[in-house]
């Protein structure tokens, strides 16, 4: 989940500059080692020598953006800034990122169509789209892109029918 | 008979079922953030609006009060159980509102227009915004019409106006709510509906404040509206907004209105409660810098339309509870700037045993003059006049022993006055008793009676007045207008009964 300090961080970050693999790589290493995040968000241990850890570890364009994070107390945020980041590159290449709940997955046809839609809708070149199966919805589809959800799922429309009823 | 009602229910269920168009619904979205004290902060819902209505996924209802660059602060109007970070949010596109009716009348209901005095659901086929416009100038009329609130003292020298905004102020226990509570009992019969705001008060209070209405058939024209101690600070911070627009509904209807928001200090305190914990900046006494405007934009809704409009019209009572009498505080200076009045109650005069405690000097009706009778005008003359001059006399004379004739005189009659204007709890007078113990005090009738005498003597001339002589009580409601035809009868009356 995006934060106010994320995104600040994030676009940071782009303005940064650094390459796509030192970005994955430093994801890679924060994501599989918990104990390194500790150390590098412990108060206790100086930062001279976390940044020595820094130095030693992560690529020398990612370095400097990791030690001001190191000394913020916001490293375990890395995830949260990607994720900022990850929309604010993709605004860059005019591109978008949606979601796709569905209970049958639709065939490509189909998810062309969408695509297409979310284009022309969102005004972009290009769309990401996440698959996600979710049987909860019974039947149909949930359609999430940005803020918006496009929901023409069955238990959507239980829920909205549930809401008719009992509305005074 | 149950059958038949079963039988109903589906068909209506089945109707419902089958007409219900299957379109793909469109949802705006966000995510909490952070949440507690009935506070959340929501990512997302870029295109939420200030002041608009937002669900939460347990189905608790929010209202939009901070717009920043990424997220929005939303209060809660439920609890906050089952929700935490990472819960979704909706936008309803709607502002938040209540439910209005004629059903509301004789109900007890909280701030968000639910009903909880156990008598079931109430019908309601509109629903008014609580946040609304003003009427703007062309569609108001000038106050001219009076409304009694059946207490002597301020009826006679402090008059309000149907239409008219006239604060309530004074310590605790000086008899505030009282007045208030009087003032819809008066209404008995006079085609007014009255709303009793109740803000950030122990349940026991409002309770007994309604048995009070019930048990005086008050119920019958009123409405309250309920946000206890206990409610949450945007519950609280609604119920006056909530009150208002169900009083809009009445005078939109053409329909006098009179609305009490008992009291205004908690309001301001619960509204202080909500921006600290929105993170606004404080300001004096940790009020947000808007404190002023989240009053003046309450009481600038009560107004009298003209004739095109409806005729309608609120008339506003609003409370505010001072602190040791000092009325230079922030909240009572705010209130009393936007007011067309005040009445203005001292714990001294109240200890004393003058209640209603009213402050002669420090209270004032703006614009309720216009609308007093001509026949209370006539009457009340100099009232006010010789009650300041009797205080002023009262200190200066307090130690000497020897008075000039002209002062004891003075003495004399004012004590008297201030025996006359004592008025018992849930007694309001109707006007023509008003109007002759007035005509009796000012021409100086009542000076041979001993003043530990003058209660006996008013009721027992009043009983004479409705026994003997009901005509004259009749004409004074009718003609409203005081004749010297009509004086001369009632001082004939007077010296009658007298002997």
């Amino acid at each position: 989940m995006i934060t106010l300090k994320a995104a600040n961080y994030a676009k940071a970050l782009f303005l940064l500059g650094p390459k796509e693999e030192s970005i994955q790589k430093s994801k890679q290493i924060l994501s599989e080692n918990s104990e390194l995040v500790k150390v590098l968000d412990n108060p206790v241990i100086k930062k001279r020598e976390k940044e020595a850890v820094i130095d030693d570890i992560f690529e020398n364009d990612i370095r400097s953006f990791l030690k001001v994070l190191c000394a913020r107390q916001y490293i375990r945020g890395f995830g949260r800034i990607l994720e900022a980041y990850e929309t604010i590159m993709l605004d860059s290449k005019n591109m978008i990122k949606a979601k796709l709940s569905y209970v049958t997955r639709p065939d490509e046809g189909e998810l062309e169509r969408i695509k297409d839609m979310i284009c022309n809708k969102y005004k972009k070149t290009g769309v990401i789209l996440e698959l996600e199966e979710d049987t909860s919805l019974i039947g149909g589809f949930v359609l999430t892109v940005g803020d918006m959800e496009y929901d023409k799922s069955m238990k959507g429309i239980l829920s909205e029918l549930q809401k008719t009823l009992v509305w005074r | 008979m149950s059958n038949v009602k079963q039988n109903d229910i589906i068909s209506v269920l089945k109707s419902e079922i089958e007409d219900y168009d299957r379109k793909m619904t469109v949802k705006e979205t966000g995510t909490i953030i952070n949440i507690g004290d009935g506070i959340a902060a929501v990512y997302g819902l870029d295109h939420a609006m200030y002041g608009e209505l937002v669900e939460f996924e347990t189905g608790v209802r929010g209202i939009v009060q901070n717009l920043e660059q990424k997220t929005i602060g939303c209060v809660l109007l439920g609890s906050d159980y089952g929700l935490t970070e990472g819960s979704r949010v909706v936008r309803t596109k709607k502002k938040a509102g209540v439910p209005v009716s004629d059903h509301l009348i004789g109900r007890v209901v909280d701030a968000l227009g639910s009903p909880i005095d156990g008598k079931g659901p109430i019908e309601a086929n509109e629903f008014f915004p609580i946040e609304n416009e003003a009427p703007g100038v062309c569609d108001r009329k000038s106050v001219s019409v009076p409304l009694q609130t059946g207490i002597l003292a301020i009826d006679s020298m402090f008059p309000i106006g149907r239409g008219q905004r006239e604060l309530i102020i004074g310590d605790r226990q000086t008899g505030k709510t009282s007045i208030a509570i009087d003032t819809i009992l008066n209404q008995r019969g006079q085609e007014v509906i009255c709303i009793y705001v109740a803000i950030g008060q122990k349940a026991s209070t409002v309770a007994k404040i309604v048995s009070t209405l019930n048990k005086h058939g008050a119920m019958d024209y009123s409405i309250v509206v309920s946000a206890f101690a206990s409610d949450l600070a945007p519950l609280q911070y609604i119920a006056p907004y909530a009150g208002t627009a169900m009083a809009e509904y009445f005078m939109k209807r053409g329909k006098d209105v009179l609305i009490v928001y008992d009291d205004l200090s908690k309001h301001a305190v619960a509204y202080r409660t909500m921006s600290l914990l929105l993170e606004r900046a404080p300001g004096r006494e940790a009020y947000p810098g808007d404190v002023f405007y989240l009053h003046s934009r309450l009481l600038e809704r009560s107004s009298r339309l003209d004739e095109a409009h409806g005729g309608g019209s609120i008339t506003a009572l609003p409370i505010i509870e001072t602190l040791e009498g000092d009325v230079s505080a922030y909240i009572p200076t705010n209130v009393i700037s936007i007011t067309d009045g005040q009445i203005f109650l001292e714990s001294e005069l109240f200890f004393a045993g003058i209640r209603p405690a009213v402050n002669v000097g420090l209270s004032v009706s703006r614009v309720g003059g216009a609308a007093q009778t001509k026949a209370m005008k006539k009457s009340a003359g100099s009232l006010r006049i010789d009650l300041a001059q009797f205080r002023e006399m009262e200190i200066f004379t307090q130690f000497s022993s020897e008075l000039d004739r002209s002062t004891k005189d003075l003495l004399d009659h004012g004590n008297r006055i201030v025996e006359l204007l004592k008025q018992p709890l849930s007694k309001p007078l109707p006007l023509h008793e008003q109007v002759i113990l007035l005509y009796a005090a000012n021409n100086r009738m009542l000076n041979d009676i001993p003043v530990k005498q003058i209660e006996t003597f008013r009721n027992d001339l009043m009983e004479y007045f409705r026994t003997k002589h009901p005509q004259i009580l009749e004409e004074i409601d009718t003609n409203i207008a005081l004749t010297d035809e009509l004086t001369s009868q009632i001082k004939k009356i007077i010296k009658e009964f007298k002997k």
